[in-house]
């Protein structure tokens, strides 16, 4: 029965944009594939935050560099699913190569430089005209990967994204399973111990930081195809600590809980935007700070915690 | 007369600090032949914790060299050097908490190749250790103290060590307790694992051991045989309060 959950939410995801596309609701399928990149993005960070316990203010950096590689490489000519594929490896590489270079920082001092990391990445993309056209953005041509499915593209990128969920769900709850998982959870826990106990720390650390990176290069990558358009004013620090609060309230370490919190936490400020009456859209944030509040007082673990992650909250 | 065993871990004249200021090891050399147990005692903040800290690779050393079984150990991530067959039991056990005590053994053995000598090693372990055996879904961090010093050194028995090191085993724990540490220790030593020792306990420590060093604030001061130590008048006015 615990089986049969992941498949009807899978078939949930798929079905859905069909229900809705031409009536009032098809807002829905656009909400609906923005979350879907929040899970990506949620999924990805959960490898160093959540697995291995390396706090983080910048990861949306990685988004920005796979969104960008992405347009470059199309307008350069690439197909997009080439495009897709660069953008995965460039931004995986960038965030290996930040690993290498800042890994023997912890805590705080971790927080400010990857918090800098991501204000120089912007401010580079704002600044470098003769690749990113500056604050003007990038237009791409348009790629419509699924028009025998749906004429709306809104609902083509909904099941293209969903697609890729499940693909990163899949892959996260193999590794968490596995050696390499239990190799996070111990460098997590004591990294010195974990080193005297023949665990490679770094190599295992820096293979968390290239999947999170890959992971926000595909989220990337699937927003800048979906929009044709990119510009650095979609990478702000506040989107870092969005993806942050999404995977501490979910459930640091926790597949399901990270899903939930995207959902959540990226999702409902973009339902009330689109319900909530003219003079209380600009209130809608109120909402989002009520849940969070909710969240830190009534299940501090996050929504739905992996089981060792309750067990350290708890004792 | 057949020749003497060799050394499995020679220490070179080495040096070691904490930033520039605090320099807790001055040029201490040292060995521990093959099947050979050697006690290292000391005073708090003689330099036996930073001495455990450079061989396994924990410390870089600022000078001098550390050789095992030949090899310089100079630049090896700690990862790498339990690969080699040398492993620490550090100071205050630190077994992983929310790991299962079973998941804690397995961890010890990550250095190696999978197989069925990890299997084979994991049966001794548990044999060594029933109590290990009963609790084996047991989150590591609930166990008592004595059971915690005792997966730590289960833990670092599934690397299949050759030397093993060990920081402090006693430490905080009841004397019938330390007794059953000190029981498998012997164990191990006749199992053909050489051990290098760090005790504040000295007297338990050189009643183990067959050799022995004395450190006092990071230069070895005495050494000899363990026995000899013992009766050593300034040996026992210092460590043994006699």
């Amino acid at each position: 029965m615990k089986r049969a959950w992941p498949w009807a939410a899978l078939l949930l995801a798929l079905a859905f944009p069909f229900f809705v596309q031409g009536t009032s609701f098809a807002y829905l399928a656009r909400v609906g594939g923005i979350v879907g990149l929040f899970m990506l993005l949620g999924l990805g960070l959960n490898f160093t935050l959540g697995c291995v316990g390396l706090f983080d203010l910048g990861y949306i950096a990685f988004y920005a560099i796979g969104a960008y590689a992405a347009a470059i490489a199309q307008r350069a000519g690439a197909s997009a699913p080439a495009a897709i594929v660069l953008a995965v490896a460039a931004a995986a590489a960038a965030r290996a190569l930040l690993g290498v270079t800042i890994l023997r920082l912890r805590g705080d001092y971790l927080a400010v430089v990857t918090m800098g990391f991501g204000e120089i990445t912007r401010l580079s993309l704002n600044n470098l005209d003769a690749w990113t056209n500056g604050p003007k953005g990038l237009q791409l041509p348009p790629w419509r990967p699924l028009a025998f499915l749906s004429a709306d593209p809104n609902v083509q990128y909904d099941l293209l994204i969903a697609a890729a969920v499940a693909l990163a769900c899949l892959v996260s709850r193999r590794l968490e399973d596995s050696r390499v998982g239990r190799a996070w959870v111990a460098i997590r826990e004591d990294e010195t111990a974990a080193c005297l106990s023949g665990i490679p720390v770094r190599r295992y650390e820096l293979l968390a930081f290239a999947l999170s990176g890959a992971f926000a290069g595909l989220a990337g990558a699937l927003f800048a195809l979906w929009e044709q358009f990119v510009t650095p004013e979609s990478f702000v620090f506040w989107e870092s600590v969005l993806v942050v609060a999404i995977v501490v309230l979910g459930g640091m370490g926790s597949t399901a809980g990270v899903l939930l919190g995207a959902a959540v936490l990226s999702g409902v400020p973009l339902v009330l935007q689109a319900t909530l009456s003219p003079e209380w859209i600009n209130d809608r944030y109120l909402f989002f700070g009520l849940i969070l509040v909710l969240v830190v007082l009534f299940r501090p673990q996050g929504l739905l915690p992996s089981a060792r992650r309750e067990a350290e909250l708890s004792s | 007369m057949s020749a003497p065993p060799a050394a499995m871990l020679e220490l070179e004249g080495v040096s070691a600090a904490y930033g520039r200021k605090i320099r807790a090891l001055k040029g201490v050399s040292l060995e521990a032949r093959e099947g050979e147990a050697v006690a290292l005692i000391g005073n708090n903040g003689a330099g036996k914790t930073t001495l455990m800290k450079v061989v396994s690779g924990l410390l870089a050393p600022e000078a001098g060299r550390v050789r095992f079984r030949g090899r310089d150990l100079a630049g090896l991530a700690p990862d790498r050097v339990v690969g080699l067959g040398l492993c620490l039991v550090p100071e205050g056990r630190r077994v992983f908490p929310r790991l299962s005590v079973l998941e804690n053994l397995q961890m010890g053995a990550y250095a190696r190749p999978r197989g069925a000598d990890a299997a084979r090693d994991l049966d001794r372990v548990l044999a060594m250790f029933p109590i290990l055996g009963r609790r084996r879904s047991q989150p590591g961090g609930t166990l008592s103290g004595g059971e915690q010093q005792m997966l730590a050194l289960g833990r670092a028995l599934m690397a299949a060590p050759q030397l093993l090191m060990l920081d402090e085993p006693s430490l905080g724990l009841a004397p019938v307790v330390v007794d059953q540490i000190f029981e498998t220790l012997e164990l191990i030593k006749r199992g053909g694992v050489s051990i290098l020792l760090v005790e504040q306990n000295a007297r338990r420590a050189l009643k183990f051991a067959s050799r022995a060093y004395v450190l006092e604030t990071g230069t070895i001061v005495a050494q000899g045989e363990a026995r000899a130590l013992l009766d050593d008048p300034a040996v026992r006015q210092a460590y043994l309060g006699l």
